[in-house]
């Protein structure tokens, strides 16, 4: 008992001093170069203003996704779910494409296609948790359908490229790639709020996850009320990854490999995973935007170009690295 | 004795299938039930019965007199446990942490680690499969026959009154076999653990139970001592096969052997 009271410590200690590290560095490295104490109101504002809120927003959206995969995979007993696998993010990118086209957000501003892409992935929620109160169902079968639900909304947006004007699919494109530039900071503070609050609401039912890996049947048979528990936990996920997408494009990746990574450290049990992986989403992304900021600049690259490449290459040596 | 299960007039299936039809059993305190019967007969659906996981469709299921219905999912599972046939093994966690997934009934929300008193239970449910010298260990160096011992301790770390298991014993060599069946043995005596054990083995069922269940398409066809259960008339009649049925000359059960095809020519 001690000794898992001393593992959850250095998880959650080690996590956060991780992710303090990627805060500091990435807030004095940049495409301007280091700022490390501001000398001129010019640098105050690229600490604060730029840089600062980009972090931020890399702190809860990584942490986000991370969490979310965390928890599907735990649900499902997959390893490859991850928070777009049920179309949320398909959802989200339907309505923002619609937005992009119809020049909504000239008109009411650059927040609609936010509200547009949270209206969208409540949609695709509402349809899951629809076909999740259907008791008869098995959870591959909500699984398939959620792939459906993705594939369905991806060839929709393809349709719509072949439709629209050029410079149309050109913004689409950009938004569903993610970027972590976004300059409300209200919407950074609240994605920021609802993530932590999310993150605490999840540890909860870290326990029930546990169990919930030993098949749902014999959850129940250990008192775990799995029917509500799934339904929570979706609930969970699919609400956080649809601000956060909403908000930042769809970034992709991160929820997928960070929770795996987290595994290899502290095995399977959610007591350890879901701090940890929380966190180290949130160092991940961190340092994967301050990349795609500096490698090419003054340009920008996609920051999830670079979780993708960078991330899958770091899973492969860890996999590989790993003893017997 | 008191009465500890009562199935009452039970029937219940899936979807539009019934599998179980008017089913009417009751297990006392203290008592061990075997159920036997051919593949599909329902033997698992009732344990699912009993452990709440169907509902049935027509009847009820009481527990030490109450309906399973107002019995929260998280009281039964401190009074009924299960060793499923199929369990799902996370190869990578320690024995121990697999057999304190047993507490997780007696835990409250805001409780997240094991306390002494868990432990000490883990412990001591370990000790009784004689398996505390291997509670470090992790699940994938342990056997075939380890892993459904570990099962059973992390059924006795809910501190069952009523323990199913199903099927414990298959896919086990007979050393094995035997050392589970006296394990089980020993708690019904010492920690009066009531014992419904689902066995495909009609002689190890013989063996081991004092009362036995047959079941065949979902009802009852006997319910009594392995004596007046297994006769030769009804395991022929259920299982469409040819036996005989002899004396066990130490316990003086009876015994089934298979007759085959070519020896009925003969």
């Amino acid at each position: 008992m001690k000794e898992k009271k001393k593992k959850l410590l250095i998880s959650l200690v080690g996590s956060f001093l991780i992710l303090l590290i990627c805060v500091f560095s990435s807030i004095i490295v940049g495409p301007a170069g280091m700022v490390l104490l501001p000398k001129d109101i010019y640098e105050e504002a690229i600490l604060f203003d730029l840089r600062l809120p980009r972090v931020l927003l890399g702190f809860a959206a990584g942490g986000s996704l991370s969490l979310s995969g965390l928890l599907l995979q735990g649900i499902f007993r997959n390893a490859l779910v991850e928070p777009y696998t049920l179309g949320i993010s398909g959802g989200a990118a339907i309505f923002v494409a619609i937005s992009i086209i119809t020049r909504l957000d000239e008109i009411f501003g650059s927040f609609f296609l936010s509200v547009a892409g949270f209206v969208g992935s409540f949609v695709v929620l509402l349809i899951i948790l629809f076909l999740s109160s259907r008791k008869h169902l098995k959870k591959e079968e909500l699984l398939l359908s959620g792939v459906m639900i993705s594939f369905v909304c991806s060839s929709f947006i393809m349709l719509l490229f072949a439709i629209v004007r050029s410079e149309d699919v050109h913004r689409i494109i950009f938004w569903m790639m993610g970027t972590l530039q976004e300059d409300k900071r209200g919407m950074i503070l609240f994605l920021s709020l609802v993530s932590v609050f999310f993150l605490l609401m999840s540890y909860l039912f870290s326990v029930d996850l546990n169990a919930l890996q030993l098949g749902e049947e014999e959850a129940s048979h250990l008192g775990v009320d799995v029917f509500r528990i799934k339904r929570i936990l979706l609930i969970l996920s699919s609400v956080l990854t649809g601000i956060t997408v909403s908000i930042t494009g769809i970034i992709g990746f991160v929820g997928l490999l960070v929770p795996h990574v987290m595994r290899l450290f502290f095995g399977s049990d959610h007591r350890f995973l879901v701090f940890s992986s929380f966190f180290f989403g949130s160092s991940f992304l961190i340092v994967c935007d301050t990349i795609s900021r500096i490698l090419i600049r003054p340009a920008e690259l996609p920051v999830g170009v670079i979780t993708g490449i960078f991330g899958g290459s770091l899973f492969l040596y860890l996999l590989l690295r790993r003893k017997e | 004795m008191s009465l500890l299960l009562e199935v009452i007039d039970v029937s219940c299936g899936y979807g539009e299938k019934m599998v179980l039809k008017n089913i009417n059993l009751s297990v006392n305190e203290g008592e061990v039930l075997g159920i036997i019967g051919p593949n599909g007969s329902g033997k698992t659906t009732l344990f699912r019965v009993i452990t709440k996981i169907l509902t049935p469709f027509y009847g009820k299921v009481r527990f030490e007199g109450k309906d399973l219905k107002s019995i929260s999912r998280k009281e039964l599972a401190k009074k009924v446990a299960l060793v499923s046939q199929d369990s799902i093994f996370d190869l990578t966690m320690s024995v121990m942490d697999f057999v304190l997934l047993g507490r997780i009934p007696y835990r409250s929300t805001f409780k997240f680690f094991e306390d002494d008193e868990d432990m000490r239970i883990a412990c001591d449910s370990l000790s009784q499969t004689g398996l505390l010298q291997l509670k470090d260990e992790p699940m994938s160096n342990l056997s075939g026959g380890e892993r459904q011992l570990v099962s059973i301790s992390k059924a006795i770390a809910q501190n069952p009154k009523l323990l199913l298991l199903d099927e414990p014993t298959s896919h086990l060599d007979i050393g094995h076999q035997v050392r589970i069946l006296n394990l089980l043995r020993k708690l019904n005596k010492e920690k009066k653990v009531t014992e419904i054990v689902v066995f495909h083995d009609l002689n190890m069922a013989s063996e081991f139970c004092d009362r036995l269940l047959l079941l065949s398409g979902g009802q009852i066809v006997i319910d009594g001592p392995p004596k007046q259960v297994l006769t030769f008339e009804n395991v022929e009649t259920v299982y469409e096969t040819m036996v005989i049925v002899k004396e066990n000359p130490i316990s003086s059960k009876p015994y089934i052997f298979p007759v085959f095809e070519e020896w009925v020519k003969k």
